[in-house]
């Protein structure tokens, strides 16, 4: 096994050059809900997440996603063609969660990416410190005792449920710091919403190519989102139908505007 | 004892002062490595509640401060993979110690159901969800479904890229026209609408070639149905008329769609028919037949058509399917068109012709009216299933143009006549052999093409008539082609590597004849007047495409060998001549990214090229009133290589974005070209055996930045370009040296999708020197301001404003401000549509072009004020 990931890890780096494995021994499946729009059913969440734990680190992401990039460096490391990947992708259900949140507990950072198309764009801070308040009020989830704790964040009042039973300080996304791992987390006004669903103890890994990453301040990532598609409209050559498509990228424009976003500060 | 009284001791303390306890200590694990990780927890001992936590760090270490009011606590250990470890502790003046035994992780699994590798195949939109009215046509509520966006010209996109088949309850009748039902059908007709996303249209390819394109499938609420809409429009001035109608039938072994179109409103309604799909495998692109004889140029004015297309259309065209297998999935399409197409165009020209010595005006006031009447039909057979298919599509036409051209109040007229003919079939089968998939195609083309041009009076009286004005030219052309074509290919993957090859077998024949008359006289018993040649080409042809990635470079190299044997048979002169000769031209991209900010990329290539017959024909031939043409007899042979640089540095952050590409080519020509202009602004052209080279720099930019909080974005353009081309003119060997800058500076303004504007600033110098004297320099700055502003379906405005100044040297204003109002009025079966066209009643636009030898200004007349009702109706 040990050789394996080694054969592994030397194909990958002397391929990518930028990449970095990661390496997991846990999956925790979050069943997610978030309401991003008032009036757009079709623009809100309701789908699984995963987080990853290893030794050091762990990562939150589409299931989707983690799968489709997992292919993508197979196929690319056997030097398979596009459509390989293409094919494969398209077997997997849209994700409307298509940001990942990576904490590195060594150096104390936290990556939160964001894709847009197929390049990420990146926030790096501190993994943040929660000013948790532990209840003494237990309720049972998926057999786990589980203690409430508040927590005010950004804007918004959350009621955590963790276990000390499964003692890791993680939780999903940002979400962590309490004695236990989180196993269900909402904010008070019921908009953003994630339950624990399945654990799994299937060892993981993940590359993290960082040759297509931009890294970008947290007030100016909507600004480079936009920016990184009025870029590519500006590369689609003039015509008749560059006024309309450029009509349809302001569109959704006012979505990300409008979005109902779990950090309101 | 000591010990007792020590907790008694601190216990009292703490409970007396209330003071912060600090606990800390090491853990570790049983081979005495410190644990990293383990959650430290400190508990009431009667209440079990928690205190405080925290976690050890990597040398196994905590550290922890309570406010603690009752002396006895416990602390508990946990780790993931160890187990865990509970102990009252009551010593808290030292350093504390625990070693935690190593566990199995005894997490229990819970798995759930993967609800991943479901095949998104197909979405369903019901249409009645988006749009209440029924009687909306199909394209406008198109693009209400997420991902679709339906152009102007009618095309619709998914996500970005335009959809590969349009199929009605899964036929696909149009072959790609499907502007024709898109706008036919309305909400009330159709009951969803499927988008079949990574469609493979060939079945026999579903799993092997991978598709990122999207099909549409229309399905309807009524299987077996006769539907349609009318439309009737009237307005003025001049007297202004619209007719459409659209009837449709669908049944399950038969389909009809037809329509029949009339207008004078400025609609070019043969946009209605055209083909808005991108079909790979049929990318059969043959340069349709030469125009010999053309009248003299003009161009157009580079607006949209309805303001100033004066036309007189109509378009029928019909269309129909027929099932003749449901098994083996063959059916039939016959798809016959008619159409008769009458446009005037009226431009006031003036042309600069700079020679070496002397300059030469010409002002041409042009009066052109153009005729075309045209039948043409397409039958098509398809078997599409899982283990084969084939197609074939048999297409042909009749067309014939007139075209009159009255110059300077009739001084001069021109009068073309130009019948043309064509078939052709294309036949294209895939088949299996072992894993690979082969295809096969053959391609058949014939063609006959007679052009004759009249013009009275005739110049060039010197060549052609011994010096004396005479009344009459008349040029008659006779051109033939056969062109045939079949090719054998496959895809293959080979250590990571993509291979595509194909061979190729072509014959080419083409035949010319012609003859000039002056004065009803055929002059043509002099071959300098006559042509009659035959040209073949035969070629063998293999090109392989390579794919490559490496180490974050990626490569596409294109590397064709051809052998063509080539022979030029000139009967009037008896002259045969041949080139026999391979050609390699290889093309080659390659690719990379430098960090998040910078992509570069290089791009060489080299190609020969021959010239088509209407560059090497040698007894004279009048292209219009003032240019006559003859050329040496030779095949030209052009080598043309080139190569380019491109530089992208992208900072999203900023919304800040540079582009630079610098781009170099050399072609190397057998052939010269020797102008001869005369005093009256006519021109000669003829080829002399001499090899030369041209040569091309540009340079180009690019700057763009987006300015956020206000919705502002402004982009600075420029590019400049150098072109030396020598050549001969007026006997004279010149080297002609043309630059050209060009600045573009434009600020746009969006509000979402209701509003967008831009404000538009070009320069342009232009400058032509002739051996190093300065032949003729141009600046131009063109000023556009545009503003588009959508309510909702049923309003719209649009208003363009152009400013023009051009200095050549004296300065010409030219100024158009157009303004179109549309609003729609609607009940349950009809609408009322009303619109304004060029509401300022501006009369004429403003174009200069120019070229090595030649600067000119054109005025294009434009459509007057006009105002338009519509009435549509459906049936």
């Amino acid at each position: 096994m040990k050789k394996n990931i080694l054969t592994f890890a030397l194909i990958f780096s002397s391929y990518l050059g930028f990449s970095q494995i990661e390496k997991f021994d846990l999956v925790f499946t979050y069943k997610v809900k978030a309401k991003f729009y008032k009036d757009i059913p079709e623009g809100n969440a309701n789908e699984n997440m995963i987080l990853l734990i290893g030794k050091n680190n762990s990562l939150y992401m589409s299931p989707s996603r983690y799968k489709i990039d997992s292919a993508r460096l197979a196929i690319k490391s056997r030097k398979g063609d596009i459509y390989e990947l293409l094919d494969y992708e398209s077997k997997f259900p849209d994700y409307i969660l298509n940001s990942s949140v990576f904490k590195h507990f060594k150096n104390n950072k936290l990556h939160f990416d964001r894709k847009a198309d197929n390049v990420s764009f990146r926030i790096e801070e501190e993994i943040p410190r929660f000013n948790w308040k532990i209840k003494n009020k237990f309720k049972e989830i998926l057999n786990y005792k589980c203690q409430l704790a508040i927590l005010n964040y950004k804007g918004r009042d959350y009621e955590a449920w963790f276990t000390t039973k499964i003692p890791l300080q993680n939780g999903p996304w940002k979400f962590g710091g309490l004695p236990g791992l989180i196993v269900q987390i909402y904010d008070t006004t019921d908009q953003f919403s994630f339950k624990l669903i399945g654990v799994s103890k299937k060892k993981h890994t993940y590359v993290r190519n960082k040759s297509k990453i931009i890294i970008v301040k947290n007030k100016n990532l909507l600004k480079s989102v936009r920016n990184y598609y009025k870029q590519s409209l500006n590369e689609v050559m003039d015509g008749e139908g560059k006024e309309t498509i450029k009509r349809n990228l302001n569109k959704f424009f006012k979505l990300l505007e409008i979005k109902n976003n779990i950090e309101l500060e | 004892m000591s010990k007792y009284l020590c907790y008694i001791f601190l216990a009292f303390s703490f409970q007396v002062f209330s003071q912060k306890v600090n606990i800390k200590g090491f853990i570790y694990n049983s081979k005495k490595t410190p644990l990293e990780g383990a959650i430290v927890l400190i508990r009431n001992s009667s209440t079990k509640s928690i205190l405080q936590y925290t976690v050890t760090n990597d040398k196994g270490f905590f550290d922890i401060f309570i406010d603690i009011e009752k002396s006895s606590f416990i602390i508990e250990i946990t780790h993931i993979n160890y187990q865990k470890l509970t102990q009252s502790i009551s010593e808290l003046d030292r350093i504390l110690e625990f070693t935690l035994q190593e566990s199995v992780n005894n997490l229990k699994e819970i798995i759930i159901k993967s609800p991943l590798l479901k095949r998104r195949d197909t979405l369903k939109y019901l249409l009645s969800k988006y749009s209440k009215d029924q009687n909306l046509s199909l394209s406008k509520v198109l693009s209400r479904i997420p991902g679709i966006e339906v152009l102007e010209n009618g095309q619709i996109q998914y996500y970005g890229k335009p959809i590969q088949k349009y199929y009605i309850e899964g036929l696909d009748l149009l072959e790609g026209k499907y502007n024709l039902a898109n706008k036919g059908l309305a909400v009330k007709d159709v009951e969803e609408v499927q988008v079949l996303e990574n469609h493979q249209p060939i079945r026999i390819l579903d799993t092997i070639k991978f598709s990122d394109l999207a099909s549409l499938n229309i399905k309807l609420k009524n299987k077996d149905i006769l539907i349609g809409n009318s439309e009737i429009g009237l307005g003025y001035k001049p007297f202004l008329k619209f007719m459409k109608t659209l009837p449709m039938y669908f049944s399950k072994k038969h389909q009809f769609i037809g329509t029949l179109i009339n207008n004078n409103v400025g609609i070019d309604s043969r946009k209605e028919l055209k083909v808005l799909t991108l079909d790979n495998f049929e990318d059969y692109k043959r340069e349709s037949t030469t125009n010999w004889v053309s009248l003299a140029p003009t161009g157009f004015p580079n607006l949209p058509q309805k303001y100033w297309l004066d036309n007189s259309t109509t378009v029928t065209s019909l269309n129909f399917l027929t099932k003749l297998n449901s098994k083996s999935n063959l059916s039939i399409k016959i798809l016959p068109t008619f159409i008769d197409n009458k446009q005037n165009l009226n431009v006031v020209r003036k042309t600069k012709f700079f020679g070496l010595n002397n300059t030469v005006n010409l002002s041409e006031v042009t009066e052109n009216e153009f005729l075309t009447k045209e039948v043409s039909t397409k039958i098509v057979l398809v078997q599409n299933n899982k283990n084969s298919y084939l197609k074939n599509t048999l297409d042909f036409s009749l067309e014939k143009t007139s075209e009159y051209g009255g110059i300077n109040n009739q001084s001069f007229t021109q009068n073309i006549s130009r019948p043309k003919e064509y078939i052709k079939n294309k036949f294209k089968t895939f088949f299996p052999v072992n894993k690979t998939i082969y295809t096969f195609s053959s391609n058949f083309f014939l063609s006959k093409n007679s052009n004759s041009l009249v013009v009275s009076p005739g110049l060039f009286s010197d060549l052609l008539n011994n010096g004396e004005s005479y009344e009459k030219i008349n040029q008659k052309v006779n051109n033939s082609n056969l062109f045939i074509e079949k090719s054998l290919g496959f895809i293959k993957r080979f250590k990571g590597i993509t291979f595509e090859n194909e061979i190729s077998i072509i014959f080419d024949k083409q035949n010319l004849n012609s003859e000039i008359y002056v004065n009803d006289n055929n002059i043509s018993n002099n071959s300098e007047f006559l042509n009659d040649i035959l040209l073949t080409d035969h070629t063998i042809k293999y090109v392989s495409k390579i794919q490559y990635n490496y180490k974050g470079y990626r490569i596409d190299a294109e590397l064709p060998i051809r052998y063509s044997s080539i022979n030029l048979m000139n009967n009037s002169l008896n002259i045969v001549n041949n080139l026999q000769r391979a050609f390699f031209e290889p093309k080659v991209y390659v690719t990379k990214e430098f960090g998040d900010f910078f992509e570069l990329s290089l791009n060489v290539s080299q190609r020969y090229s021959f010239g088509r017959l209407n560059r090497f024909f040698n007894g004279y031939i009048l292209e219009n009133y003032r240019r006559l043409l003859s050329f040496n007899p030779i095949i030209p042979v052009n080598k043309s290589i080139k190569g380019g640089i491109y530089l992208q540095y992208k900072d999203f952050n900023n919304g800040f974005f540079i582009e630079t590409s610098f781009n170099n080519s050399n072609i190397k020509r057998n052939i010269a070209y020797e102008y001869n202009f005369k005093d009256n602004g006519v021109l000669e052209v003829n080829s002399i055996i001499q090899n030369l080279t041209s040569s091309n720099n540009s340079f180009s930019f690019q700057l763009r930045k987006n300015i956020d909080i206000l919705n502002i974005s402004i982009r600075l353009s420029g590019n400049l370009s150098t072109e030396i081309t020598p050549s001969i003119l007026n006997s004279n060997n010149v080297s002609n040296k043309t630059t050209n800058e060009n600045f573009t500076l434009r600020f746009e303004y969006d509000l979402y999708d209701k509003l967008t504007t831009f404000l538009k600033s070009e320069l342009v110098n232009d400058k032509t020197r002739l051996n190093n004297i300065n032949a003729q320099a141009q600046s131009s700055l063109n000023n556009s301001f545009g503003f588009n502003y959508t309510l909702n379906t049923y309003n719209a405005i649009s208003i363009t404003y152009n400013n023009f100044n051009i200095k050549r040297p004296e300065l010409f204003i030219n100024n158009l401000l157009n303004i179109n109002y549309k609003k729609t009025l609607k009940n349950e079966k009809s609408y009322l549509e009303f619109s304004l066209n060029n509401v300022l009643n501006n009369k004429v636009y403003l174009q200069v072009y120019s070229n090595e030898f030649s600067q000119s200004i054109s005025e294009y007349k434009l459509r007057p004020l006009q105002i338009l009702l519509k009435y549509k109706f459906y049936f």
